[in-house]
């Protein structure tokens, strides 16, 4: 075995972006609206686009680095006037949060004109792979789970408001009483390029302690009881609620997360919580879409008919049936972010879970 | 003629190119590379190699030189990560903090590697995630094949060091070891989302 195989043996699974998640990109249609520009703007062989070609520098040249900026500089300009700005999308409404995901069957329609398609046979198949998915090894009862999560922060000083993302790294240990602990490291918002500020780079860790009986949300364990799609269904409504105003489709799609944030959750009931969804009056899917950690999805959300301020749109993987995260999306102005809409205002994405023996001390 | 060439090169080295950029950077910032990318190859179709390898590796030299120059700019009119700012003293682009970095974390290599100098992340990952060969490897890095050989040998030794004093010194346990199961991160197990 030489070193590229070694290599590649090493770092298997680091891959944040893995071939398989870029499978159809070309065809997307903002790859298809680039080549088309592309063909349609004149060759020009002339242009000085040296510095772009060479492979990487066999030793430190500080004199060739500036003279490379300079013609990245031209390049750059050359490119703004020839293909005029190809790369903002269209569906970007506000630039001060992250962009919307590229949903499949999206494209280039706006984000807040974008129906989707009927999600039932969908739901239909995403419940069979997780009805098939193994159960996790079980050496303990208390649920972990990790998450990411960025939240949309805004405040004002003055007739200044600043805007970022804020980011929470979230780890939960619950036992089956509902009584657990859970940590909370918070960050800095990020600039909105994507950067934390200056300061402390570690964020502030919190440190909570859940007693039992605090948590309303019907546990994994309490939703494999319920009486098939329609129990799950009854146990989500009636255990966590619903906003007032809200269609039950925009209700199911907010609550399911909430089971997910500290249950470990078998590939049975996932299946459930999919087949329930597929007989749901309202609720489309937008497609394959890569999720914010770079993985293959499918994006189940409510249709535009339901006039939900806030979307809640869930990523389910294709392969297991796992839900993988969900992002919330502002609709309407009504939602009360002082933004222009639609416009992402949080995501979380479901980094691990799996059964501990013991809390943290 | 040159419409069609370019049209299959794209359709080809598109989801090379955003890959390649994606696995560093944000993603909208990776498209935005890879439109520079494009753009640059239509003006120098001329010079576009034509066999299949040194196409990729030719077009993966454009797509490095362009994120490390956005990386640039961005050090320039932006606070910037340090481990960037040592990527880019480096003379190379680096993988750039996002949220693809919390899955890459939970892997005990993902955490090693970045413990090496930019250089030798750089070479790894392009083995690895990018699937470059050795001549891949020596046109990108802008060496012999030989020198790319002894990189990534060296390399490739430094990381199973550190995953050798990670393994005794770590606290902190990857997802597979939690739940006991495999990772089932590997490339080759990822499922597409084909006709979903």
């Amino acid at each position: 075995m030489d070193d590229l195989d070694l290599t590649r043996r090493l770092l298997a699974g680091t891959n944040p972006v893995p071939a398989q998640a870029l499978d159809g990109v070309a065809d997307r249609p903002q790859a298809v609206a680039l080549r088309r520009r592309l063909l349609a703007t004149r060759r020009d062989p002339a242009l000085p686009l040296g510095p772009l070609l060479r492979g990487g520098r066999r030793r430190a040249d500080r004199y060739r680095r500036r003279a490379g900026a300079a013609l990245v500089a031209v390049v750059l300009t050359v490119a703004v006037v020839v293909v005029a700005s190809p790369w903002s999308t269209p569906d970007t409404a506000s630039a001060e949060t992250p962009p919307i995901l590229s949903y499949g069957l999206v494209g280039a329609t706006p984000f807040g004109k974008a129906e989707g398609k009927p999600a039932e046979a969908t739901l239909r198949r995403l419940a069979r792979v997780a009805a098939a998915r193994p159960a996790a090894p079980h050496p303990g009862d208390i649920a972990y789970v990790r998450t990411d999560n960025w939240f949309f922060t805004a405040s004002m000083d003055g007739k200044t408001r600043a805007v970022g993302i804020r980011p929470v790294a979230s780890e939960t240990w619950t036992a089956p009483d509902g009584s657990g602990v859970r940590h909370d490291r918070t960050s800095p918002p990020l600039r909105l390029e994507g950067w934390l500020p200056p300061g402390d780079p570690t964020g502030t860790v919190e440190s909570t302690t859940l007693p039992a009986g605090t948590q309303i949300q019907p546990t994994a364990a309490q939703l494999a009881a319920a009486a098939g799609p329609g129990g799950v269904r009854a146990a989500l409504i009636d255990g966590i609620g619903c906003v007032p105003g809200s269609s039950e489709a925009d209700c199911l799609l907010q609550d399911i997360p909430q089971v997910h944030n500290q249950q470990v959750v078998p590939g049975v009931v996932d299946s459930e919580m999919w087949q329930m969804l597929a007989a749901e009056k309202g609720v489309v899917t937008l497609g394959a879409v890569t999720d914010r950690a770079g993985r293959p999805a499918i994006a189940i959300t409510t249709s535009l008919e339901l006039v939900a301020p806030v979307r809640c749109v869930l990523l389910i993987d294709p392969s297991d049936g796992a839900l993988l995260g969900f992002e919330q999306v502002a609709m309407d102005p009504k939602a009360g972010y002082v933004l222009d809409v639609p416009a992402v205002v949080g995501f979380t994405a479901y980094l691990a879970s799996g059964w501990a023996t013991s809390l943290p001390s | 003629m040159r419409e069609k060439q370019f049209e299959a090169m794209f359709a080809e080295l598109y989801p090379v190119v955003l890959g390649y950029a994606a696995r560093r950077t944000q993603w909208h910032v990776a498209e935005d590379v890879a439109s520079q990318v494009f753009l640059v190859a239509w003006h120098r179709l001329d010079v576009v190699p034509d066999d299949d390898e040194h196409r990729k590796a030719w077009i993966l030299v454009v797509a490095r030189n362009v994120l490390a120059n956005s990386q640039r700019a961005r050090l320039r009119s932006a606070r910037l990560d340090v481990r960037l700012r040592a990527g880019l003293a480096a003379g190379v682009p680096v993988v750039e903090l996002d949220p693809a970095d919390a899955v890459a974390e939970r892997l005990v290599a993902g955490t090693a590697m970045r413990r090496l100098g930019p250089r030798d992340q750089e070479i790894l990952q392009l083995a690895a995630w990018d699937g470059l060969d050795l001549d891949g490897l020596a046109t990108v890095l802008g060496c012999s094949t030989g020198a790319a050989a002894m990189r990534l040998h060296r390399a490739r030794t430094r990381l199973e060091r550190l995953l050798q004093v990670g393994s005794h010194s770590s606290t902190l346990r990857p997802v597979g070891e939690l739940d006991g199961a495999d990772d089932g991160g590997d490339d080759g197990d990822a499922t597409t989302d084909g006709g979903w």
